[in-house]
């Protein structure tokens, strides 16, 4: 399954960046000065106003404070070195050209000497130092972006090194949108931060420039175009309007009279969506959802350390019947914790554990548990996991497993939940990602709250190693080795893949989601 | 008229006062963490300690209340713990739409409310219960689901109005007209029959009464009678136009996120959804405000239709 566009009937369309993806995580050079971020699709015409929807309001416009869930509201306005662009591949910004250093070290950047900040600054290699000095620093909340900066070297007025203090093929993405401190802050931003908020006009180098006076925090944030920005292909609208609106009704309501242009859908209104001939439907399933058996070591219960009680687990849900009733057409059942179009992915990972409760019991039976045995397990009251919790409670029942359920209200006492090493299994929702990212989060002994107990698998610690400094041509294949062996080791019981939904007005392009990227960027999105 | 001035203001300050603090401390129950929710659940449990110490989280709640009181009395709302906006701005950019909300939906139910109910008081019989009838309707049907009707059948299916959003009245006064329409026909339809039936019950009990009979007996035109009662019967009628308003607050949370209106009370929901506490206690300052100057207007009505309450 991949991005999907929905008018009278499914038009699937198969998205090849596997090979894209590769490029992207290993030693990539690039010096493609003329063609701008997103410019590979725009139709060369500036229309004069987009408006989206999206459901909740921005943590801010800051590149160092926001939540990276919310990068759409700050990237029209500052500009990133690089862009990580539809199709998961990066694109030149700020720097026309770089280079990853051998074993995935260092990055060379060597940036444009023709853009500046929105103040009329010149955007140079000091300033671009100070920016991603003050994101490192303990007064930005995205510093954990940048934990494996070891230090930065001006090599020359528009180039500088990035030195880390370990390999790292993803580290391209720290000078990208993706989490934040890529998006470069002027020295004149950096030197009142305090003001750097939905208040004030933004300071950064990007396309457009937030406009606090046509805006409303919390409601409406507008952006308008530059009239100095350095590439006028990349700049689609002359205006851009991100409007919140939470509820996922009146934000369809909105597309179909005709207030918005593309708003972001959600499974109560993608069926409504669907049957509507007016309107484009674009998705994906992204975000796998099932247990994370966290106790594989035995711990707190003996059982879940053997592998073949949590492989028992995961052949005793019946994935086909539970997304069939909680997300019908929209659903895609997993086994694997790497969806389609990422590294990790592979058919047979996906397709892993079918249904099977007698070898389920059989499972059980071998490993001297019969009988049966109880699980704690903690999940939360949205998202959908309480809901697929209670799904599957009476699957594992029937093979003999109980889950002792403890169903919590808030963030804080779900992440307690997932690390206080009181549950052998933690609901959890986890967008796909590439493999050495998912490792990061996942499979490290010290990654909380993925891995509560801390489980140090050398299996799968030797797979994560050789990804970490896998060259080009063999990235993929380790990305690969190490998702089968989460699998086949029942490191997690996923479920299904939940959609991400997009909904958009005919004649509006740049809505391609694609395994490598799964969110849309707004300043991609154009006039057809 | 001071001494109403006065009685307010003795009660008014200790009632805003009273509504922050419980806010303050209900807001401490909401279950969550800010600083968690700010960070996102894959954040390390450090740096959320880090944030919740940089915001002042990690206080006593009574030394929390005490900074944040002391701000306001010193004019300064806080910044948002979300977006680090001033608190100030977000009320300020948003008061005006709340406020335009409630007071033309309040005009429109009160001349429809006071004059179905009084030409149903007159005339009686089958107008008498059709008001009656409506009223009921009017109390059974949920606004927010009457909003999403209207929108449905009057944006989507007949786009006469918008569906959502708002336009500011210096941007276009059409625009502003229309964005509002579609809020107000459905705060007038959820609350006007309701202030036609108390209304009418006021005027119907003063009609009954015996100095109406002897004004008659006294050869007093109908329109002089009728200026009586009306007049007698202005007090509890204003009591409930005076409790629509405040029910109009409560109403604006949800009208306002089923038409996506940039008012407080969506805000509000943005802000509790969020745990901003700075935010959340200067929506509740202001509409406490809003209110208690509400309760101010009704007694200053008291006052100039009973001469007893000026003294």
């Amino acid at each position: 399954m991949s991005t999907t566009t929905y008018r009278q009937r499914w038009v699937p369309r198969i998205v090849a960046i596997a090979a894209a993806l590769a490029l992207s995580v290993t030693g990539c050079s690039n010096d493609s000065t003329d063609t701008p971020p997103g410019g590979s699709t725009t139709s060369g015409t500036q229309a004069e106003k987009l408006t989206i929807a999206v459901t909740a309001p921005a943590t801010g416009i800051n590149p160092a404070s926001v939540n990276t869930a919310f990068i759409s509201f700050v990237l029209p306005a500052y500009e990133p070195l690089v862009y990580y662009g539809p199709g998961g591949v990066y694109e030149p910004a700020l720097a026309k050209s770089w280079e990853m250093a051998a074993g995935n070290t260092a990055i060379s950047l060597e940036l444009r000497d023709d853009v500046k900040f929105s103040d009329g600054t010149p955007v140079n290699a000091a300033a671009v130092k100070a920016s991603l000095e003050y994101c490192a620093s303990p007064d930005s909340r995205n510093a954990l972006a940048l934990r494996d900066l070891e230090s930065i070297e001006i090599t020359g007025d528009y180039s500088l090194t990035l030195k880390l203090k370990q390999s790292n093929p993803l580290a391209m993405n720290m000078v990208s949108q993706e989490l934040g401190c890529g998006m470069i802050i002027s020295p004149a931003g950096l030197a009142d931060v305090e003001n750097l908020t939905v208040d004030n006009p933004s300071a950064g180098a990007g396309p457009y420039m937030y406009d606090p006076t046509q805006s409303v925090p919390g409601d409406t944030y507008t952006y308008v175009a530059r009239d100095d920005y350095y590439n006028p292909a990349k700049q689609h609208f002359e205006t851009i309007v991100i409007k919140v609106i939470m509820e996922s009704q009146a934000a369809l309501n909105a597309l179909v009279t005709g207030q918005v242009d593309m708003a972001i859908g959600d499974i109560s209104t993608a069926q409504q969506a669907a049957g509507n001939s007016s309107i484009n439907m674009t998705w994906r399933p992204t975000v796998w959802a099932g247990l994370n058996l966290i106790d594989r070591m035995g711990e707190l219960n003996p059982a879940m350390g053997d592998v073949r009680v949590r492989q028992a687990i995961n052949y005793a849900i019946n994935r086909e019947a539970i997304s069939a009733a909680i997300l019908g057409p929209f659903g895609v059942t997993t086994s694997s914790p790497s969806a389609e179009g990422h590294d990790g992915w592979t058919e047979a990972a996906q397709q892993y554990y079918n249904y099977d409760p007698e070898k389920a019991k059989a499972l059980l039976a071998e490993a001297g548990y019969a009988d049966g045995i109880t699980i704690k397990v903690c999940t939360v009251a949205w998202g959908g996991l309480d809901i697929l919790v209670t799904a599957i409670t009476p699957m594992l029942a029937e093979v003999g497993i109980t889950l002792d359920t403890l169903v919590t209200t808030d963030e804080k006492a779900y992440a307690e939940g997932a690390v206080n090493r009181q549950n052998s299994a933690v609901a959890v929702g986890y967008g796909s990602l590439p493999m050495f990212r998912m490792g990061t989060d996942l499979v490290l002994p010290d990654a909380r709250p993925f891995n509560g107990f801390g489980t140090d698998d050398p299996g799968a610690m030797a797979l994560f190693e050789e990804l970490r400094v896998a060259s080009p041509e063999t990235a993929v294949e380790k990305a690969q080795a190490l998702n089968t062996y989460l699998v086949e080791n029942a490191w997690f019981a996923p479920v299904l893949f939940t959609p991400i939904l997009l909904y958009s007005r005919p004649g509006i392009g740049g809505l391609d989601i694609s395994g490598g990227r799964v969110t849309v960027s707004v300043i991609d999105l154009y006039l057809e | 008229m001071l001494k109403v001035m006065g009685r307010w203001l003795a009660t008014a300050i200790p009632i805003v006062l009273v509504a922050s603090v419980l806010t303050f401390i209900l807001t401490s129950f909401v279950p969550g963490d800010p600083a968690r929710t700010i960070l996102g659940i894959n954040a390390p449990e450090a740096q959320v300690e880090a944030l919740r110490e940089q915001l002042g989280l990690d206080l006593p709640l009574p030394l929390q209340y005490w900074n944040w009181l002391t701000g306001v009395l010193h004019g300064d709302l806080g910044r948002s713990i979300v977006t680090w906006g001033k608190v100030s701005t977000e009320l300020g950019s948003r008061l005006s739409v709340t406020l335009s909300l409630m007071s033309i939906g309040l005009v429109v139910v009160a001349t429809f409310g006071v004059s179905l109910g009084l030409l149903s008081a007159i005339k009686g019989g089958v107008f008498g219960k059709v008001v009656d009838v409506l009223s009921l309707v009017g109390l059974a049907v949920p606004g927010f689901w009457l909003g999403l009707v209207l929108v449905a059948a009057f944006a989507v299916a007949i786009p006469i109005f918008p569906a959502t959003g708002y336009i500011r009245f210096s941007d276009s006064p059409s625009g502003w007209a229309m964005s509002l329409a579609l809020p107000i026909i459905t705060l007038a339809l959820t609350g006007t029959a309701g202030l036609a039936k108390q209304t009418r019950t006021s005027v119907m009990d003063e009609l009954g009464k015996d100095y109406v009979r002897m004004l008659r007996a006294r050869g007093l035109s109908e329109r002089r009678v009728f200026l009586h009662v009306i007049r007698n019967a202005g007090a509890p009628i204003i009591t409930v136009i005076g409790l629509l308003f405040i029910g109009l607050v409560s109403g604006a949370v949800l009208l306002e996120t089923v038409f996506v209106l940039p008012g407080l009370g969506s805000l509000t929901v943005s802000a509790i959804k969020s745990h901003d506490i700075p935010l959340i206690l200067g929506v509740t300052l202001v509409l406490s405000i809003v209110v208690v100057t509400v309760n101010l207007v009704v007694e200053i009505c008291y006052a100039l239709l009973n001469p007893r309450v000026r003294a």
